[in-house]
């Protein structure tokens, strides 16, 4: 019987990225097991099961830190999201940059640049400079986000 | 593409003419001034900034959790120079890519972003708004690349 997205999605992010026993060189279970996901279904079925699998498994910043290592592991940057200024929005809502630059800092950035570029929301050429956390769309976005689920999480 | 691996070429649009080498496109300048990149004559540099076989480490770019896209150079010699997006901290000066180099007129043959994903180098671009490199110099990034360990190359989905 054909895995559904929710039990690939289960096996994919119920793990530790940075555990040593994760996807260890010439077994990367996870990985093949995304590429297997994306060959039986559309992302755009995909990508709402993720977001659910955020919003509802990842409370605490180290375990939504968890989950964006994962995302990018898995290649999913790369691809078109339907709301890119609210999911990013989201991630910088649920780590504070403030405390957990050192951690998470390059890795926040490199994936809201990816989405936001595929996006053609940004466009780096243009506008080298350019930091997410400077931008009045996503601080904007945070701000809705501490106005409608509280201001510390 | 040399390699056999991910190099993605970003669109034409705004490139500089092909050269072996290109210096930083003047339109940064007044940028690079206002930022606090480029003081004195010279542009800064990024203290994060190495060669890329520096990075190395057994068969990982730093470690297996190393997650990141980088800006990196081809400086005239054929080295990867690679460097964090912000080498200076969340509140430092920002460090784009001359800074990779540093010095009165850094110039380079190449220059983009490498992304790495859990320590492997899954492609490489042109994507640098201060050399704007013309696709055609993804040649040279192909070059250099390919000599890195294939072992430090992200497994490609399909393969």
């Amino acid at each position: 019987m054909k895995k559904s997205i929710q039990d690939y999605t289960e096996y994919l992010f119920h793990c530790t990225f940075t555990d040593e026993s994760f996807d260890p060189e010439d077994h990367e279970d996870h990985l093949k097991a995304s590429w297997e996901l994306f060959d039986a279904y559309d992302w755009a079925n995909i990508y709402p099961i993720w977001k659910q699998y955020l919003h509802s498994h990842c409370d605490t910043p180290a375990k939504v830190i968890n989950f964006v290592n994962l995302y990018v592991y898995y290649e999913a940057g790369d691809k078109s999201i339907p709301d890119p200024i609210d999911f990013i929005s989201y991630l910088y809502y649920r780590v504070d940059m403030d405390q957990y630059w050192d951690e998470a800092g390059e890795l926040f950035e490199s994936l809201a640049i990816n989405i936001l570029t595929h996006a053609k929301l940004v466009n780096m050429i243009a506008d080298p400079y350019y930091s997410p956390l400077k931008d009045e769309r996503i601080l904007n976005g945070i701000a809705r986000w501490r106005a409608r689920c509280g201001k510390t999480q | 593409m040399g390699s056999g691996v991910s190099g993605k070429y970003g669109g034409g649009g705004g490139s500089q003419p092909y050269a072996p080498t290109y210096h930083v496109a003047s339109d940064m300048h007044a940028r690079d001034i206002a930022n606090g990149v480029y003081h004195d004559g010279h542009y800064d540099k990024n203290p994060t900034a190495k060669n890329i076989n520096d990075m190395i480490n057994r068969n990982y770019i730093g470690n297996k959790n190393t997650n990141i896209d980088m800006p990196y150079v081809i400086d005239t010699n054929g080295n990867i120079i690679v460097g964090r997006r912000n080498g200076n901290g969340r509140n430092g000066a920002p460090t784009p890519h001359p800074t990779l180099i540093g010095g009165r007129d850094p110039q380079v043959q190449m220059a983009g972003i490498v992304h790495i994903q859990g320590g492997k180098i899954a492609s490489y671009d042109n994507q640098s708004g201060h050399y704007k490199p013309n696709k055609k110099s993804m040649d040279a990034a192909d070059k250099a690349f390919s000599k890195l360990p294939k072992s430090v190359f992200k497994k490609k989905r399909g393969r």
